[in-house]
């Protein structure tokens, strides 16, 4: 189960990005290529992709890396190296784009060793046309593990549409986000509901880690229901009564994965432990 | 004239007076020990005539080690429609039609009797719906059941997924079939109180639902005042 409860940003051009590493128990590595970067620097930052994977993911992070949509090609050739998780290839408007990117990737996974299918594509949907074109795009290459939801700032330039909850506290993106994750979820690929956060400073991927994590009285009453289940069941039931509500087999299951989830985040603080020494 | 129906294992049913259309269910409401049983309550049922003019239908289980069992227990004189669940796509529904034309056949049932309404409970489902009502013309109806399709039940009010409701029913008269809202297909849904009722029903009334399925007795009100 993957185990993304803290996402430390970065412009790749950041000098500090190792020790901010160190410092945050981050699940998740984000480093940017494209708008944080201004363009004299995207060389330079490029170029210390190679040197900072094996670093970053020492303890077991991942690390995700946001390219130029104009700059496809040079950026993935800087990206493919081992210990890269995905490529997030902003700005998508069509399935080619993703073939080609694809394409090239495993061409460079060949070249330098890494087992073919490891690195993963993460698409941008970020404009109309991106909208319209999701369930094609999602469906592109099976290097994309999951797909869902627009990135707000863009697309409401591509759209139109202004940054805040309009009259009736509705949401102006409301229908380009539902239909992207339909799309991911018709696929079998639509974002989970284990959720993480975006953390601006070590401190804060602290409290994101943390947050995302299940408490231990959250998997106690998990058990609690799978065992209530699992018990009716053996009896010949389809559900059970439990502190004034029902659970049926979609309410175990959510619950097994809370467990499970939960076991995932236990192993992957161990395996981060052991890198930063705590 | 009832805008509901409502869904009851086969299994523990027995017939009495109700204000509601009845489907004995094959399905989730039946544990897989008991699903022999359930189907032997449908044979008889049928079997007995007692469906009457309403009729009778039936929830089959979609998956292939047990429809096979279930088409032959239920397609009898006296079905009038089974509802199928889970469908993801449009071959589903034309093997399915096959499979029930050669069971009229052999039991003398008139071609084209038993009607199918397709239950999309899955996202796949739903994306592809309007291939999947078309496959048959057997189809007569399209239910969507926005808070099965989540794990969140929170999601089934936001205003993010009303659009699903909208587009089915586009979707449903556009395939010349009628549109089924859903007040939870499942034992577990949130909701569960005469407000939520209310409010559901009301709503899906306006977005111009023929009527409503559900599992939940206690909707059953509430929906009959909504579209009456």
């Amino acid at each position: 189960m993957r185990v993304n409860r803290g996402i430390l940003p970065s412009g790749a051009n950041n000098p500090r990005v190792i020790d901010e590493a160190m410092a945050s128990n981050a699940d998740c590595f984000f480093l940017d290529l494209e708008d944080h970067v201004p363009p004299p620097e995207k060389d330079a930052a490029r170029a210390r992709i190679k040197e900072l994977l094996p670093v970053l993911t020492r303890g077991g992070a991942e690390v995700v890396v946001r390219i130029n949509k104009e700059l496809w090609e040079k950026d993935i050739d800087g990206c493919v190296w081992p210990g890269m998780t995905t490529i997030s290839c902003p700005k998508c408007e069509a399935a080619a784009e993703i073939q080609n990117a694809d394409k090239l990737i495993t061409r460079l996974e060949k070249e330098r060793g890494i087992t073919a299918g490891t690195i993963e594509i993460t698409p941008g949907i970020e404009s109309a046309k991106g909208i319209r074109y999701s369930y094609e795009i999602a469906a592109a290459s099976p290097r994309i593990k999951s797909f869902g939801g627009v990135s707000p700032h863009d697309t409401s330039s591509s759209l139109g549409t202004k940054l805040v909850r309009g009259e009736g506290n509705i949401d102006p993106l409301g229908y380009a986000s539902a239909e992207t994750e339909w799309a991911g979820r018709a696929l079998g690929i639509g974002n989970t509901g284990r959720g993480g956060g975006l953390g601006f400073n070590p401190e804060m991927v602290k409290e994101m880690v943390a947050k995302f994590t299940p408490s231990d009285s959250e998997v106690r009453e998990a058990q609690a229901i799978v065992e209530a289940y699992n018990q009716a069941f053996a009896e010949g039931k389809v559900y059970v009564e439990h502190k004034g509500g029902v659970i049926d087999s979609y309410i175990a299951a959510r619950a097994q994965e809370t467990i499970d989830f939960a076991q995932a985040c236990a192993e992957k603080d161990k395996q981060k432990a052991e890198f930063t020494g705590k | 004239m009832t805008f509901s129906t409502l869904i009851m294992a086969a299994d523990s049913w027995e017939p009495k007076e109700v204000t509601t259309a009845v489907c004995l269910d094959l399905e989730e409401l039946v544990h897989p020990n008991k699903k022999a049983a359930a189907r032997d309550t449908v044979r008889e049922y049928l079997n007995t005539g007692a469906g009457g003019q309403a009729g009778v239908q039936v929830r089959i289980n979609r998956s292939p080690e047990l429809i096979e069992d279930d088409l032959d227990a239920v397609i009898w004189p006296g079905l009038t429609g089974v509802f199928v669940p889970k469908v993801e796509a449009a071959g589903d529904i034309r093997d399915l039609g096959g499979k029930i034309s050669a069971l009229e056949k052999d039991r003398g049932i008139q071609a084209g009797t038993v009607k199918i309404r397709v239950l999309l409970d899955t996202w796949a489902g739903n994306w592809h719906a309007y291939d999947i009502v078309r496959a048959s013309p057997r189809v007569n109806a399209l239910c969507l059941g926005v808070g099965d399709l989540t794990a969140d039940p929170a999601t089934v009010q936001a205003e993010k997924y009303l659009y699903l409701w909208e587009r089915s029913v586009i979707i449903a008269r556009a395939a010349g079939v009628e549109p089924l809202g859903v007040a939870g297909l499942r034992l577990s849904q949130a909701y569960q109180d005469e407000v939520s009722w209310q409010r559901g029903s009301r709503l899906g009334y306006q977005l111009g639902f023929a009527g409503v399925v559900t599992v939940h007795a206690g909707a059953v009100r509430a929906i009959n005042e909504a579209y009456s």
